[in-house]
């Protein structure tokens, strides 16, 4: 059922109007955009009409689209945009609204255990993944960009609609943070100060 | 220091050292990053660093299920195929003698009519009488003299109703939200209420507010109901989502935010909804640094967010086209559309209304 092709071919059908190119965009990207969606906003309601509403202008709006160059990032920047303008006509009617989109970015990292390799680790692990949780949402978005979309920098710029120089700012701002924070050698005293950050 | 911050981003940006990572890095000594590893040494700090930094950045799978995805697909098919009954009446013509398959025919098209209706778009316009049954109002007012009557409900909304017009609505509102009924024409200025939304049903529309005045024509014999702003944002919803607008705090996709100078139009035989500017929009809120609309060597951009803010308006155009244009002009008092033509004679363009939007084109300017 699946119809082979890569993505940018797929994007190139879509554009003369093949429907059955429409449709396995859909079946690729619908999980993706989802996920996505789910990151910017807790109304799963809102997210699903806003991945209804892009699908549909694009299949209505085919033959205006220009060839792409990377179908996934304009689809995520496309949703993006599309979310953050409804939840920004929607903060008037919200009791609490926040008030840009950046405060609502839902990542909350957890460690990936399987792949432990000592009791030490599991330490360092768990203090890296605090300094990660504890980063400013946009550089966590950033992050989940580039982890889990398989953005490169130039993507992600795209997709946050802001320069590349911005982009690559930000990640490298992030690693700059990580690695004051944690990679200097892990004394007593690091102890002392995830003991007392516990509290 | 920066080169390996670089470096540390260069192994993170990769998607086979991230596969790698996932699959158990080191631990697959055949594997060509392992191997890589081996030969260049001074690299493996760094890289043990960007293991790190991944692994402690997990996040639980979340696929979508198939089934979830197909839905999802039917959904957007549905909207973009239209109708899908004809193709089946006409095989079964094809298959059987003729009177057998008028008589299928005939079968297949009442079902599917059936179908069809209970399945989307309502094809009869909603009535008063129909929405007294969802709202729990007790009380109504008809204004049956040849004056427009004041109504005041319980939480301090007044309601002018014209001629004819009719309104239902509580002794007092103790639900989550405030709702009320209404037919024919009447202005509404709602009491401010965060907490308790206010909705008014009228002819299959459904105009949300939290405070604000506004004034919606709900005509029985009319085939539109319309709603326009005073003051502050209304939203608007169709009749099938009730419940999206009693429940939800923010818009669906089949609904829309009104603003002032902003009027919606209603379509009551298929719940379509257009936005469009009033005719002579009205200055809202004077820009405080610029009471006079006064500009010197301003950037096109800013003359058009201080419109926006001002007018209320939404300005669309080609920032980048644009962004050499500045405007030197004192624009005054004049009515918004006169202002427009003043800055688009001045940037060499030209601007055009659709429905609620403004849009100028231009060329750009030289230096």
């Amino acid at each position: 059922m699946a119809i082979p092709g890569t993505d940018e071919q797929l994007w190139q059908q879509l554009r003369s109007g093949y429907e059955p190119a429409f449709v396995e965009l859909m079946r690729r990207y619908h999980g993706p955009l989802v996920g996505y969606a789910r990151k910017l906003t807790p109304d799963n309601a809102l997210a699903e009409d806003a991945i209804q509403d892009l699908f549909i202008y694009l299949w209505t709006n085919a033959q205006t689209l220009s060839q792409t160059t990377a179908v996934r990032p304009y689809l995520l920047a496309s949703l993006r945009r599309r979310l953050v303008r409804s939840m920004h006509r929607d903060r008037w009617l919200l009791a609490t609204a926040p008030d840009d989109l950046d405060t609502t970015f839902l990542v909350q990292f957890s460690i990936e255990e399987s792949l432990i390799e000592s009791e030490t680790q599991q330490q360092q692990l768990r203090q890296l993944n605090h300094l990660l949780n504890r980063l400013p949402t946009r550089q966590r978005e950033a992050l989940y960009l580039k982890f889990y979309q398989n953005l490169n920098n130039e993507q992600i710029a795209e997709v946050m609609h802001i320069g590349y120089q911005s982009a690559t700012n930000m990640i490298h701002r992030a690693l700059v943070f990580l690695r004051q924070h944690w990679f200097e050698e892990f004394t007593p005293l690091l102890l002392v100060i995830l003991f007392l950050e516990k509290i | 220091m920066q080169s390996d911050n670089d470096q540390l981003d260069v192994f993170l940006s990769d998607p086979t050292f991230r596969d790698w990572v996932r699959q158990g890095g080191m631990q697959q000594p055949d594997a060509p990053w392992s191997r890589w590893l081996q030969d260049n040494p001074a690299q493996q700090p760094t890289a043990e660093q960007a293991r790190m930094i991944l692994l402690a950045a997990h996040l639980p799978n979340e696929t979508v299920a198939p089934e979830q995805t197909e839905r999802f697909i039917e959904q957007v098919l549905a909207h973009t195929q239209g109708q899908q009954s004809r193709p089946l009446l006409n095989r079964l013509r094809w298959l059987t003698p003729t009177w057998l398959s008028v008589a299928a025919a005939m079968i297949v098209l009442t079902i599917g009519l059936g179908w069809l209706l209970n399945r989307s778009d309502p094809v009869r316009p909603v009535t008063y009488q129909a929405l007294l049954n969802l709202v729990p109002a007790s009380q109504e007012t008809q204004n049956t003299t040849d004056k427009p009557m004041l109504v005041r409900l319980a939480d301090g909304t007044t309601v002018l109703l014209q001629p004819n017009a009719r309104l239902s609505y509580p002794p007092s509102f103790t639900a989550a939200n405030r709702e009320v009924v209404l037919a024919g024409d009447a202005f509404f200025n709602v009491a401010h209420n965060p907490q308790q939304p206010f909705l008014v049903l009228a002819n299959g529309m459904i105009t949300k507010v939290l405070g604000t005045s506004f004034r919606i024509r709900a005509n029985d014999a009319d085939s539109i109901v319309t709603v326009e702003v005073k003051t502050g944002r209304v939203a608007v919803f169709a009749q099938a989502d009730l419940n999206r607008a009693r429940q939800s705090s923010g818009l669906s996709a089949r609904s829309m935010l009104v603003t002032p100078n902003q009027q919606v139009v209603f379509l009551r035989q298929n719940e379509q909804m257009s936005q469009h500017l009033v005719a002579e929009p009205a200055l809202l809120k004077s820009p405080e640094q610029n009471r006079d609309f006064s500009f010197t060597e301003t950037p096109i951009s800013q003359v058009f967010a201080t419109l926006e803010t001002a007018y209320g308006v939404d300005i669309v155009y080609d920032a980048d086209a644009l962004q050499r244009c500045s405007l030197t002009a004192p624009l005054g008092n004049e009515p918004l559309f006169d202002k427009l033509t003043i800055i688009c004679r001045a940037i060499g363009g030209r601007y055009e209304v659709v429905g609620a939007q403004i849009v100028v084109q231009s060329d750009g300017c030289t230096d």
